[in-house]
């Protein structure tokens, strides 16, 4: 099986990569859009950059990092199953002594 | 009826086999690989206090942004002079404010889960402990 680099072989770190990857793309379309937008001077012209560059990219930004919150979200919560199953296994650790006592006891 | 109680996803990952079988597979924890070396700075983890800080002035420097948008296009009596300063800065500005509100709330998150990890921590030392001591209880009544 072919192995992966240790960078990219966690899926979380990979996620997180390419939505700040999508979040930097937007801000560089709201800047082409900008340059677009500046180098004309009739409003006409220039709402085509304001739309796709700078609208466009201000969307990607927001659904970018609308995914990293809930990427961020889903993680803290298989973290926090984890923890509990350790719990539990720990509480179930504890209940075979108790009965191991309670049938010794007998 | 008897219930049966999933298994919690532990968080895996593939890494290099240490056996000598080479095409065996092993999962390993994350935490050992973080322990490898892998983690970030102390400053860059989640659940530092000062990435609620740095939330707060890249969001502070998104308003700055829309402040001076508006200064720049109400200065403007043409219309196709001031788009250039909403895109720019009004824009950009509002994409500044939304990172800067991420960074705060994945910061607060980060918090209350080390503050959860902790307190989990707590009660496996809590559990261990009754467990030792009921070990003692029963060596001592030998």
């Amino acid at each position: 099986m072919k192995r992966l680099p240790l960078a990219t072989a966690d899926p979380w770190r990979v996620s997180v990569g390419l939505l700040l990857t999508a979040a930097g793309a937007g801000f560089v379309a709201m800047v082409l859009g900008w340059r677009g937008a500046a180098a004309r001077t009739s409003v006409a012209d220039q709402v085509p950059y304001v739309v796709s560059g700078a609208m466009g990219g201000l969307a990607l930004v927001v659904f970018a990092l609308a995914v990293l919150v809930v990427q961020v979200r889903r993680r803290a919560e298989a973290l926090r199953r984890a923890d509990l199953g350790r719990v539990r296994a720990a509480v179930a650790d504890l209940a075979a002594e108790v009965r191991l006592e309670a049938e010794r006891g007998r | 009826m008897s219930t049966r109680i999933a298994e919690p996803p532990e968080e895996l990952l593939e890494v290099e086999a240490p056996s000598d079988d080479p095409t065996e597979i092993t999962l390993m924890p994350v935490g050992r690989l973080r322990r490898r070396g892998l983690r970030a700075p102390a400053w860059l983890r989640g659940g530092n206090a000062a990435w609620i800080w740095i939330g707060l002035a890249v969001a502070a420097t998104g308003f700055v942004l829309l402040a001076i948008a508006w200064g720049q296009v109400a200065g403007e009596t043409e219309v196709y002079l001031q788009v250039p300063y909403l895109v720019s800065a009004a824009f950009v500005g509002v994409g500044v404010l939304l990172i800067g509100l991420t960074a705060l709330v994945i910061a607060t998150k980060e918090q209350e889960a080390a503050a959860h990890r902790h307190e989990v921590d707590e009660l496996l030392a809590a559990i261990d402990e009754l467990r030792q001591s009921l070990l003692e209880t029963r060596r001592s009544a030998r």
